[in-house]
């Protein structure tokens, strides 16, 4: 059974990326067209792991010469423990909460004559799979670093191969408890939506602190290896992991399996006593407002702010829709008012390039790239899910349904940007041209992201997802769109560099007017061929 | 009210509909009845617009469907057989929701509201997320969001379905009301009794085709709608 239902898991993952069995959409993918989808997305991950497998190779590198060098394997292993446990966590946390516990088919799955127990182990299976791939992003370059430059015998490469099978449990223990205070809190609070997403900005921030700093962290271990190495040879656990490996300890290798096993068992333990209870639990409901007939305060709104609001509430009721696509607002927010109380530092910056010209485009380019990040309305058609054929059953005007989807775009995304574009106007001494280029050209980016975003959106609906992260994270129209957003903003910026060899002017011209008639294009086509597409959607 | 003139929809290669032809009147209420997959809910998305089709016209109110869906859905309620609902509202949220695109006047809307969740008995529930909110009060809620804007013609797609006695009873009421008032109600239903009891007219649709249309009296005759329904599936076996 648990065969079967971990097999379910990822046939559905798989479904998703080549959207071959959807029934809604348009149509059917062809055979075809469906391997070709999952190449392309088996490629994109293939990347960005090789990508994350080099940054950290080098980083084990780095710390390779210093530990090899002191006879300090052990040292080395500590360090591939630890940073292979931060990826897994970081990678697989919000992931493991919406696996376990917010999964849509919880409730079908639930029904059928299959033990808790077995749907819960599947989710684990599944999970621990998850956890392994991102761990081998660490683990192989850690295992080229020590073929190469290592000299251990052939007990440490069974060490190291087990510890690489173990470690994964341990990293399901922590996110699991974690994903399973998450939504007993989520269970508890009315507003549980923006609870996640506060624990998961400051969970973020810290995370952004850790790697900010982590060239400075280099440098002191390379510096001052011999006191790190103490230190982590005084944090017991952290010793043996590394030691297992480094001086091929059989009994450190017994204590890391029972520092990784054991909390496995725990969390299991605790998560399976009240799996059923979360997973069958209604959102809490807090205190229902009292309903009076004769005295409520009745709010009423034209069709358009009815749309925007309803839009809104949406976007409001999701922590993972607010945290994917519009982490890049605040981090936007934060690096202006950062820049702000940094304004020296940022002016001698400004000084060293000389041209203030090309600060300015580099600015520009900067918050049109932010701008990219923010994708509200990539997956908005997808989140209609089966309610789709509600929103069309209104009678509203396929035009209104999908203003509101890009004014919402606008209402968050228009004000972020000038706030940014402001401040960095004030901050930074910039020739008028470049001020003026500040001040409009991320507002036609805004508008060409909210455009392409919904374009991509109509286009690559994904309506029947099980668990929203899919369809907000994995669907074609959200990566289409990051690509789409980003790859004008780098080309006009790249271009306008060179324009503004010639002038300043030039280059505004050329930011200004390329966006604005990549705007008014993707509007024509959204109002036509978008809107037409949004009336095939079958529901 | 509702004029459905040699309807065809398929799906691929299958025609779910083939050339249904059916008169919804004014303050008339129409019983659709046909077996799981007989071509009802298809028949219903066509008439609210929400189905394209290859052949025929549907009109409501003289408007063509095809032409100016807009128009026609500002006419008309539309219950599906499973109401989805927008689960991160509440329900006053998501009945004012309804109540701003179908323009219903702040004075009268909260006397609406009111009133309809009084008699469905979910006045203390209106405050809750709809995700809270069982089957039953989600078809409560969704009947509400039908109701509140008076409209010519309501579409019903299996509304007794999750309905506790009292709210069944309340519903038969307040449709009864709605056809006296002027208004026309055409809805799909399994549960012949009431369709019997209720209805002014009926329709029996099997496999796509309609079988027999007309005033009660004169489809079940001196028998059951049961017995004619029973008769009807057994001869086309």
């Amino acid at each position: 059974m648990i065969k079967t239902l971990v097999k379910l898991r990822f046939t559905a993952f798989l479904q998703l990326l080549t959207n071959r069995n959807s029934k809604k959409g348009y149509q059917a993918s062809s055979a075809g067209a469906s391997k070709g989808k999952l190449i392309l997305w088996l490629l994109l991950y293939a990347y960005v792991a090789v990508v994350f497998a080099f940054m950290f190779g080098s980083a084990l590198l780095a710390f390779s010469s210093l530990a090899f060098a002191m006879n300090m394997e052990w040292f080395f292993f500590s360090m591939f423990v630890l940073m292979a446990f931060i990826l897994m966590f970081i990678g697989s946390v919000f992931t493991t909460k919406s696996q376990l516990f917010e999964a849509k088919d919880n409730d079908i799955l639930l029904t059928l004559p299959i033990r808790p127990r077995d749907i819960l182990i599947s989710r684990m299976v599944s999970l621990i799979i998850i956890n392994f791939f991102f761990e081998m992003i660490v683990a192989i370059p850690a295992a080229v670093i020590w073929g190469i430059y290592g000299n251990g015998g052939i007990l440490s490469w069974v060490f190291f191969a087990i510890t690489v099978l173990a470690l994964p449990f341990f990293s399901f223990a922590i996110s699991g408890v974690f994903a399973w205070l998450l939504s007993l809190l989520s269970a508890k609070f009315k507003n549980s939506a923006w609870i996640t997403t506060a624990l998961y900005l400051v969970f973020f921030m810290g995370y952004f602190y850790v790697i900010s700093n982590m060239q400075e962290y280099m440098q002191m271990a390379a510096l001052s290896g011999a006191q790190i190495a103490d230190a982590f040879r005084s944090v017991l656990p952290l010793y043996w992991f590394g030691s297992a490996i480094g001086n091929e300890n059989a009994l450190h290798l017994l204590l890391s399996l029972l520092i990784y096993i054991i909390p496995f068992v725990v969390a299991f333990a605790v998560i399976a006593h009240s799996f059923m209870k979360i997973c069958t639990v209604k959102p809490s409901t807090g205190r229902a407002k009292k309903e009076r007939a004769g005295q409520l305060g009745v709010k009423t709104h034209s069709v358009p702010t009815a749309l925007l609001l309803r839009e809104l509430k949406r976007l409001a009721s999701s922590s993972t829709y607010m945290l994917n696509c519009g982490l890049g607002a605040l981090l936007a927010i934060v690096a202006s008012v950062a820049m702000v109380f940094n304004r020296d530092a940022i002016s001698s910056l400004a000084t060293m390039l000389g041209d203030s010209t090309l600060l300015g485009v580099i600015l520009i380019l900067m918050l049109c790239t932010i701008n990219a990040t923010c994708i509200f309305t990539a997956p908005s058609v997808s989140l209609e899910a089966k309610q789709i054929g509600l929103l069309r059953s209104l009678p509203v005007r396929t035009e209104e349904i999908l203003h509101a989807k890009l004014k919402m775009h606008y209402v968050i995304m228009m004000p972020t940007e000038a706030i940014c574009s402001l401040v960095l106007a004030i901050v930074f001494p910039l020739p008028l041209p470049m001020i003026i280029g500040l001040l409009i050209v991320p507002q036609l980016f805004v508008v060409w992201t909210a455009n392409i975003g919904l374009i991509c959106s109509v286009c690559h609906p994904m309506l029947e997802w099980t668990n929203e992260a899919v369809a907000v994270k994995q669907g074609t129209a959200v990566l289409l769109t990051m690509l789409f957003a980003s790859l004008p903003a780098i080309v006009i910026g790249i271009g306008s560099i060179f324009l503004a060899m010639l002038s300043p002017w030039l280059a505004l011209a050329a930011m200004v007017v390329l966006p604005l008639v990549g705007d008014i294009l993707s509007y024509r086509y959204l109002m036509r061929g978008g809107v037409k597409r949004f009336e095939q959607i079958e529901v | 009210m509702l004029q459905i003139t040699h309807f065809s929809k398929s799906y691929g290669t299958k025609k779910a509909v083939d050339d249904l032809s059916l008169h919804i009147g004014k303050g008339e209420i129409y019983a659709f009845i046909g077996h799981n997959g007989a071509g009802k809910t298809t028949t219903l998305k066509a008439c609210i617009g929400i189905l394209s089709f290859e052949e025929g016209e549907i009109l409501v109110d003289g408007i063509s469907v095809k032409k100016d869906p807009i128009a026609c859905k500002k006419k008309m309620a539309y219950i599906p057989d499973n109401p989805d609902m927008y689960e991160f509202m509440t329900g006053r949220k998501y009945l004012e929701f309804i109540a701003d695109v179908f323009e219903v006047p702040a004075e009268v809307r909260n006397e609406r509201i009111s009133s309809y969740a009084k008699r469905f008995s979910i006045e203390k529930a209106l405050g809750q997320p709809i995700s809270s909110y069982s089957h039953g009060m989600k078809q409560k809620l969704a009947l509400i969001s039908a109701f509140i804007h008076t409209p010519k013609l309501i579409l019903l797609d299996e509304p007794f379905v999750g309905l506790d006695p009292v709210a069944a009873h309340e519903l038969k009421e307040i449709m009864r009301a709605h056809c006296e008032a002027g208004g026309s109600i055409f809805f799909s239903t399994h549960v012949l009794e009431v369709a019997e009891k209720l209805c002014d007219k009926v329709a029996i649709i099997r496999a796509g085709k309609l079988i027999v249309s007309g005033t009660m009296d004169e489809v079940k005759g001196d028998g059951t709608l049961e017995e004619l329904f029973l008769e009807l599936e057994e001869r086309h076996d």
